[in-house]
């Protein structure tokens, strides 16, 4: 009996020895006192005020998660609170890449948040694919960013090349209602930029597979920020062109619409890409900006319950900001890192890259609702196009299923 | 496109280039230095105009009434401070002190102002007078008007007043007009005032054409300095005929190339003037003349 009672005490020592050891040979791993996030953004110099929106966007989306306790990290079991760093570029590509180094070398971040405009993203992703760190952007369009086989880059922009083939869409619904002829002359001028390419890529993509709908009779490109395109809109005008396709940042879509009016111009169908319904363009320019049409990646007017809140809670947060696609795509940008932080229960860069290539995403601002990334890392999703009307109004003209009203065209 | 149309919208434009280039003229002739600061005054100049016409509904045609003395007396104090200090020193101090005032201004604008593209909108500004195939608008006739205004106006305070002369004498040779018994450093002060008001000016008008925002007028200086090297450095008239000559150059050369390269233009003509003339056109033609 004793004997007994001894091997029985003996091999529970045993198991007690083992399953201490057991709990000593594999630790819970540390987990991280924060998720260290970083983004560089043009918050001075010639796109401040776009980048002035996307730090706020950001500031927004980390503030809600860290309000609801952070990122919950499956494998520490518990929620993780979200710290972003956030430099002013200037609107320099160099310093933008400079930047994006120093977040990654001095103050290791687990993740990048893009940046804004084509040629800095172009710039500083290398930074990001170098060093194999997850980047998701919503500020970087153009097939160029994603052409380059690099794999730890995301974007929501749908590319330029689309945003030109939706506007083609558009017009040719028009043509068959008889509102602009058929076939529609384009004068076209774009940004000498990865940018502007796409755009004139697309509208020539649009020209050579229906001729019987498109001819483009000017092509020319321009420098970005320009301040004087007279010259380029004295040899628009020449063309007697029944479109105007400009394809231009915020800045130098202000600039040109002004100079378009002082040189007179007038054409049935006008459009400057994906700028036009700013609130800042109707400020500086009045009803100089009426009958723009715009392709844009999201537009406040778009039904559905999740922009209606979003709408709402930018609103409440920044009431001198409007709502517009510079909020709303930073936002889901960030939303969707934090959704593949989360996928990939870690802060492990491969397995964030590895979640976020896999996102599914349902319910987001965008059109369609859904985030799914493509193998070069864009997604694939549908523009929205809008026209401004007089008396400061927009509206949805594209697609049919979500417009909210008809197409004022030719430009009266 | 028709040859008279570009060349009116050539002079129109000239009349432009000459209005922001007379204060760089002015002050290089005077004080023997290069305003790097140049295009944060245009900046300033156009904000200035902004800012009264959005703030107390000033007629943004008016403000050169407002913006010239007050840019007049912000030279005279900046020259008192600051340029004196190092304007008979090596040209890079003062060429660094400039470059350091412009990135000042620019910082103060993006606070002041923020990054946002501004711009003036009455109708003056998107009026034009059409006929057939040419296009005038209305306020380039009216920058031209008042750029050729200013430029009557200092070429007659220059050559009947007893100041202009002092001005004159001093951008000939400053050491002979100390000799004379010129008060040089009251005459500096003044030159350096008007520079900056004229760059008011320039700004003032350049705001009823442009949006701007606080970069503007970085592109605008490089092509004063090339206005400024082609009409000859210390020549008020000069500068009238280098604005004509550039303005001229890109609106003919623009027809048969793309207009993203305006630019080039104006500095492939610096390049040329600098070699082939470097007195520029006033120098070619007081060569001509004997004189």
């Amino acid at each position: 009996m004793t004997r007994r009672l001894v091997t029985l005490a003996i091999a529970f020592s045993c198991v007690l020895l083992f399953a201490s050891y057991g709990v000593k040979a594999a630790p819970a791993p540390n987990a991280p006192a924060e998720i260290v996030i970083g983004a560089a953004l043009p918050l001075t110099g010639a796109e401040s005020r776009v980048g002035t929106y996307f730090k706020a966007a950001y500031e927004l989306a980390a503030k809600e998660v860290n309000d609801s306790g952070g990122i919950f990290l499956k494998d520490f079991g518990k929620k993780i609170p979200v710290r972003l760093i956030i430099y002013d570029d200037k609107t320099e590509a160099t310093t933008s890449r400079d930047l994006y180094e120093r977040l990654a070398v001095q103050d290791h971040v687990d993740a990048f948040l893009g940046g804004y405009s084509t040629d800095l993203i172009m710039a500083n992703t290398v930074v990001a694919q170098q060093r194999q760190i997850p980047y998701v952007n919503g500020g970087g369009a153009a097939t160029q960013i994603y052409g380059r086989g690099f794999t730890t880059i995301f974007g929501l922009l749908a590319s330029i090349q689309s945003l030109a083939l939706t506007e083609c869409d558009f017009i040719e619904k028009a043509q068959a209602e008889g509102k602009l002829p058929r076939p529609l002359t384009m004068a076209v001028v774009y940004e000498n930029t990865a940018h502007g390419k796409d755009f004139n890529d697309g509208l020539n993509q649009c020209a050579t597979n229906k001729p019987q709908n498109f001819k483009v009779v000017m092509s020319e490109a321009f420098d970005l920020h320009g301040k004087d395109f007279s010259p380029l809109l004295a040899k628009v005008k020449a063309t007697n062109a029944d479109a105007f396709m400009s394809d231009a940042h915020l800045d130098d879509y202000i600039t040109m619409q002004r100079q378009y009016k002082q040189a007179g111009l007038h054409n049935k169908f006008i459009t400057y890409g994906a700028r036009g319904p700013e609130k800042s363009a109707r400020e500086a320019l009045g009803d100089g900006v009426d009958y723009i049409v715009a392709a844009s990646w999201w537009s406040s007017k778009l039904p559905g319950q999740p922009v209606k809140d979003f709408v709402a809670k930018w609103a409440a947060a920044y009431p001198n900001l409007s709502p517009e696609w510079f909020s709303a795509l930073p936002y889901e940008t960030a939303v969707v890192l934090f959704d593949g932080i989360t996928a990939a229960g870690s802060v492990d860069k491969n397995r964030v890259t590895e979640a976020l290539r896999k996102t599914d995403l349902r319910g987001t601002l965008m059109p369609t609702g859904v985030v799914k990334f493509q193998s070069n890392g864009q997604v694939d999703l549908p523009f929205v196009v809008t026209q401004n009307l007089p008396a400061g109004s927009v509206v949805v003209v594209w697609p049919e299923a979500e417009a909210t009203g008809k197409a004022v065209l030719p430009v009266p | 496109m028709d040859t008279l149309s570009t060349l009116i919208s050539a002079i129109l434009v000239a009349g432009l280039y000459a209005t922001m280039s007379y204060g760089l003229a002015l002050i290089y002739g005077v004080l023997k230095i290069v305003n790097l600061a140049n295009a944060g005054f245009l900046m300033i100049g156009a904000y200035a105009t902004w800012w009264m016409w959005t703030a107390f509904g000033f007629n943004p045609l008016l403000a050169p009434l407002v913006i010239v003395p007050v840019f007049f007396l912000i030279g005279i104090a900046m020259e008192r401070t600051m340029i004196q200090r190092v304007v008979d020193q090596e040209p890079i101090i003062s060429l660094l002190l400039l470059f350091g005032v412009w990135l000042v201004l620019q910082n103060v604008a993006y606070l002041l102002f923020t990054g946002d593209t501004r711009s003036i909108t009455i109708p003056l500004t998107d009026a034009v007078y059409q006929r057939g195939d040419i296009v005038i608008p209305w306020a380039r006739v009216y920058v031209f008007a008042v750029g050729t205004l200013a430029l009557v106006a200092m070429q007659l305070f220059l050559t009947r007043t007893q100041l202009g002369r002092a001005i004159r004498s001093i951008a000939q040779d400053r050491d002979a007009a100390r000799l004379v018994g010129i008060d040089v450093k009251r005459v500096n002060a003044i030159a350096f005032g008007l520079g900056i008001a004229l760059l008011g000016l320039g700004g003032s008008l350049l705001s009823l054409l442009y949006s701007f925002d606080p970069d503007f007028g970085r592109t605008l200086t490089l092509k004063s300095f090339c206005i400024v090297v082609l009409g000859g450095l210390e020549s008020f008239v000069g500068v009238a005929f280098g604005s004509i000559a550039l303005a001229l150059a890109e609106a003919f050369g623009l027809r048969y190339m793309p207009a993203s390269l305006q630019n080039l233009i104006s500095f492939v003509l610096l390049v040329v003037v600098l070699i082939a003339f470097p007195k520029g056109i006033a120098g070619l033609l007081r060569r001509r003349s004997g004189v």
